[in-house]
């Protein structure tokens, strides 16, 4: 049985739209989500066009070893913008209607070659091995409404490629969402006879890690499930699911008699807190590939932004003396598809909203609305932040559940008041920690509500708190959405 | 002792936990103070929310510090400990069960409820922008994983939430122990991973914990023993050497022979006689174990193997239980008897196995007695033994050869009872046939009155 692919409404306005404007021999890129029977297309955006503004060449016959090499950088470019369970599918490609029939096959399959090679750059995983290697390259031909796809098997060049139809769906639906908030902490010791002490390749020393991450046990809203099972299972809504990770047990070798004592030239230290997401198409999703998905945008952000700082470093040549600090950029996400899925980007509290406006104009083609920003992460680390604070005193204030860590997003919400924070000595008082984009429409607000009043009857049984608090906090997010529009 | 009837929990926890940091400094002071500060650093971790304990096949995770727990309609803040064993799967021996009532003592197998030690890496004490920290003048990585095993007593009645908070006490002072060891054996950049084992003490009836060193031998950690001999008041008979640690549920089930028989049944009055037993544990061998048919002829030599197989459990040494053949070929060796003896029946006494003990560095005493009607005037000579050496004693006459594993002596008027391990037992290695069939005190009549016998009495080697 053969992989299907399906396009979805965004993505086949879009390259309509490219065709109408009669862009022939555009190239871009195709995003979406890998599934065991059925690659799903969400988004598309064409390569921008290179600094002298030469159009593309009309036939993808004539593209060189730099066009080539232009789009590969492109779809590394955005592989980074990429929450867990999307990746970079391909190219498309606006055929020119003189196109011969002689397909071009060596360039097509070079693109999806390279393309592929790109991305994995910024990965600190590999595919398993009964992940499909199925990489394509869609075609939009000009004479008909017929979009094609063509599909490369990457690892076994040899096998046929294969030319399919693709299906039409809206994929507006809702997808599932999974999320964490989780801490790195991780002593890459470099070796003494390293070219360089602070670059790139120390980079490396995360494989170790990434393999503990990849490793862990998890838990889905504070329950163990089975990786075989539904992730939508046992829940009315496709609420977003709250993921927390445990380590791994590790395994104790015998016959090991001493600690291990290495010398290094110099360390490299990871530290601090990312908030991570995957999106998984539909609701038939399995626990396990949610978790994988999960796990996987873990090692990318963690990656991503290590990348950054040493390719900012670069820049600015501002490593001097023993010892240095950089920070790495925070991760701002913005929902950009009607089905929720999101993308994301990296920037500084301080840096404004024109940056990812620019970025996202010129690496996804896309209009971006300051107000679809969600820095989630960035009010976290300002709210809960620890840096400077005392730590002990932050611990109360916490916002800890039974579900790992949740932040607020507190841009809209006002001061809470003061009844909510019942400590006792003993228990950690419930709180209601739900992400409030201001774009969300009375809809759902409801839903959120009724997600929050269920979490809070659920935290508020486990703790034993009373019904009381959980009635505060219905009329306060009352009050509050009535406040909103 | 672990009392046998016990209705106590034992909740066993373990992990492997990570020491990995990086550091300026390369002597060992360095290495040192690097290791104890990172200590410090897990004890904190062990202390906040991030700190989990997961049921071994269960799917029960619990976060001792702030409470919470995955299944909390079944265990809630005031459940008693009995509602882990509805949601952990326990270790227990139910072999035991099947031990006659009419014969042993009283028995309740042991409930091991086994828990691992897990951090929860989505709950974050310190929340901060993510930071690439470079240190050109980093010289040294260190990386240790501890093997954490802790091990604590509840009552099925006791509140879980005082249990819960007496494990995290528990796993702190085991960390803290650790890091003792560290500083105690850490020479030069050589660090040896801690290792926790559990004995049985005559005065405790819970298990007490030490932490050694590993890649060391049982004589060179003979000062350390000393010191906690000292400590915890024990006298000069060995109980904290590592191969003495306490068998789990799990151990004695994976075991191929039946250990320590004699503790099932009861002793004779203590009103009436003075009882001296064998120090310690064994392994019982006896006729057509491992498909070998010695059947008539080879009680000797099965005595043997439990004698060999005491220093094995004491740690003196450390070899497989071995053959008939391959007790034949260390007569040959020792020059006591001729080749021939290999792969025969020929039976064997108690000075053939003082020569093999010789062999493996250990010397034995032999008392002859003239007829079996004067055992009991040896009896002082064994209360001796078993008092000061403790070892299995092999009782070799024409035909049959004993294991004695101790006497119970009414020194005014001279009465003597005989502990009997029967090297003739033919049947199945579980416990309630062995406790059934193999092991009893017998009176000075079990011994052929008219027969000379030769006492094989092995010494125990110095120190503890």
């Amino acid at each position: 049985m053969g992989r299907s692919y399906v396009i979805g409404e965004y993505s086949e306005k879009y390259l309509k739209k490219l065709k109408a404007e009669e862009r022939y021999g555009t190239t871009g890129i195709l995003l979406g989500q890998v599934t065991l029977a059925k690659t799903y297309i969400v988004f598309a955006a064409r390569t921008p066009l290179k600094d002298q503004a030469e159009l593309p060449p009309e036939n993808p016959n004539e593209m060189n070893a730099s066009d080539i090499e232009w789009v590969s950088e492109h779809a590394r470019q955005v592989a980074r913008m990429l929450p867990g369970g999307i990746l970079v599918l391909g190219v498309f490609l606006i055929r020119p209607s003189k196109m011969t029939k002689e397909e071009a096959h060596d360039i097509f399959r070079k693109l999806a070659t390279a393309v592929e090679a790109a991305v994995a750059k910024e990965r600190l995983w590999n595919f398993t091995e009964d992940e499909t290697a199925e990489r394509i390259v869609l075609q939009v031909y000009t004479d008909s409404k017929k979009m094609k796809v063509q599909a490369y098997d990457l690892h076994n060049p040899q096998t046929p490629i294969k030319l399919l139809e693709c299906k039409s769906s809206s994929l507006t639906a809702p997808w599932q969402i999974v999320e964490a908030t989780i801490n790195v902490d991780v002593n890459i010791p470099v070796p003494v006879t390293a070219e360089r002490q602070f670059d790139k390749e120390s980079l490396k020393g995360l494989n170790n890690w990434a393999k503990q991450i990849m490793q862990c046990s998890y838990l889905i809203n504070g329950q163990f499930k089975e990786p075989e099972s539904l992730l939508g299972e046992g829940s009315k809504k496709k609420a977003t699911a709250e993921v927390q990770f445990l380590t791994a047990p590790v395994m104790i070798i015998d016959g090991e008699v001493d600690a291990l004592i290495e010398d290094c030239g110099s360390s490299v230290v990871v530290k601090g807190t990312v908030r991570c997401r995957a999106y998984l198409h539909g609701s038939k999703s399995k626990v396990k590939d949610a978790i994988q998905a999960l796990k996987r945008d873990v090692l990318n952000t963690v990656f991503i932004r290590c990348q950054m700082v040493f390719e900012d470093q670069v820049l600015n040549k501002n490593v001097e003396g023993d010892s240095s600090s950089l920070k790495a950029p925070h991760r701002i996400f913005a929902s950009v598809l009607p089905s929720g899925v999101a993308f994301c980007d990296y920037g500084f509290a301080d840096e404004g909203n024109k940056e990812q406006e620019e970025r996202y104009k010129e690496l996804l083609d896309y209009e971006l609305n300051p107000a679809q920003l969600d820095r989630t992460e960035e009010v976290m680390l300002e709210e809960m932040g620890t840096e400077e604070s005392d730590t002990l005193g932050r611990k109360d204030d916490q916002d800890t559940t039974e579900t790992g860590f949740k932040y607020k997003d507190t841009q809209e919400l006002p001061k809470e008041p003061e009844e909510e924070h019942e400590h006792s000595t003993d228990e950690v008082a419930p709180s209601f920690d739900i992400a409030f984009a201001a774009t969300y429409s009375d809809t759902s607000a409801e839903h959120i509500l009724e997600a929050a009043v269920e979490f809070a009857r659920g935290v508020a049984a486990a703790a034993g708190v009373g019904v009381i608090a959980v009635a505060v906090s219905v009329i306060y997010f009352g009050n509050f959405i009535g406040a909103s529009v | 002792m672990v009392p046998l009837d016990s209705e106590d929990y034992l909740i066993r926890i373990r992990g492997g936990l990570s020491l990995d940091g990086i550091l300026r400094k390369t002597d060992e002071k360095g290495i040192k103070d690097g290791f104890s500060d990172a200590m410090k650093d897990l004890m904190k971790k062990v202390n906040s929310q991030s700190f989990v304990l997961f049921g071994w096949e269960s799917s029960l995770y619990i976060w001792p510090k702030s409470g919470f727990n995955t299944q909390p309609t079944e265990l809630q803040a005031n459940s008693s400990c009995k509602s882990l064993v509805k949601l952990i799967p326990i270790e227990v021996n139910d072999y035991l069960k099947k031990i006659s009532k009419k014969k042993s003592v009283k028995v309740e197998p042991l409930k091991v409820i086994n828990l691992e030690l897990l951090f929860e890496l989505t709950r974050p004490d310190v929340i901060e922008t993510v930071t690439v920290h470079n240190d050109q003048k980093s010289r040294i990585h260190f990386k240790l994983t501890l093997p954490v095993d802790v091990v604590i007593f509840a009552h099925p009645d006791d509140q879980w939430i005082k249990t819960q908070e007496k494990i995290v006490e528990a796993v702190s002072e085991q960390l803290l122990g650790m890091d003792q060891c560290i500083q105690k054996y850490t020479k030069g950049k050589n660090v040896p991973i801690p290792q926790a084992f559990h004995f049985e003490l005559p005065e405790s009836t819970i298990l007490t914990t030490a932490i050694y060193p590993a890649g060391y031998k049982e004589k060179d950690l003979e000062p350390q023993r000393k010191e906690l001999h000292d400590k915890l008041g024990l006298g000069d008979k060995p109980y904290l050497r590592r191969p003495m640690s306490y068998d789990f549920p799990n151990d004695d089930l994976l075991n191929k022979y039946v250990k320590t028989v004699h503790k099932y049944i009861p002793i004779p009055s203590t009103e009436e006689f003075e009882v001296y037993v064998v120090h310690g544990s064994y392994t019982f061998h006896h006729y057509l174990q491992d498909d070998i048919n010695d059947s008539g002829w080879g009680c000797a030599y099965r005595s043997l193997q439990t004698i060999i197989s005491w220093f094995n459990c004491q740690g003196y040494i450390d070899i497989p239980i071995p053959t008939h053949e391959t007790i034949q070929k260390m007569l040959v060796t020792a020059g006591d008897k001729g080749p021939s003896i290999v792969g025969s029946t020929d039976w064997i006494g108690s000075f053939e196995i003082r020569s093999i003990l010789n062999l493996l560095g250990i010397t034995s005493k032999i008392i002859s007695i003239r007829s079996g009607s004067e055992f009991a005037l040896s009896a002082r000579e064994l209360v001796q033994h078993f008092e000061v050496q403790g070892t299995p004693v092999m009782v070799g006459g024409e035909p049959l050869a004993h294991t004695l594993l101790g006497v119970a002596w009414n020194e005014e008027t001279g009465a003597v009872k005989f502990l009997i391990l029967d090297a003739h037992y033919s049947g199945e290695d579980d416990w309630a046939n062995i406790v059934e069939r193999a092991i009893d005190w017998k009176d000075e009549d079990f011994w052929d009155q008219m027969e000379p016998y030769n006492i094989c009495l092995p010494q125990r080697p110095q120190g503890i």
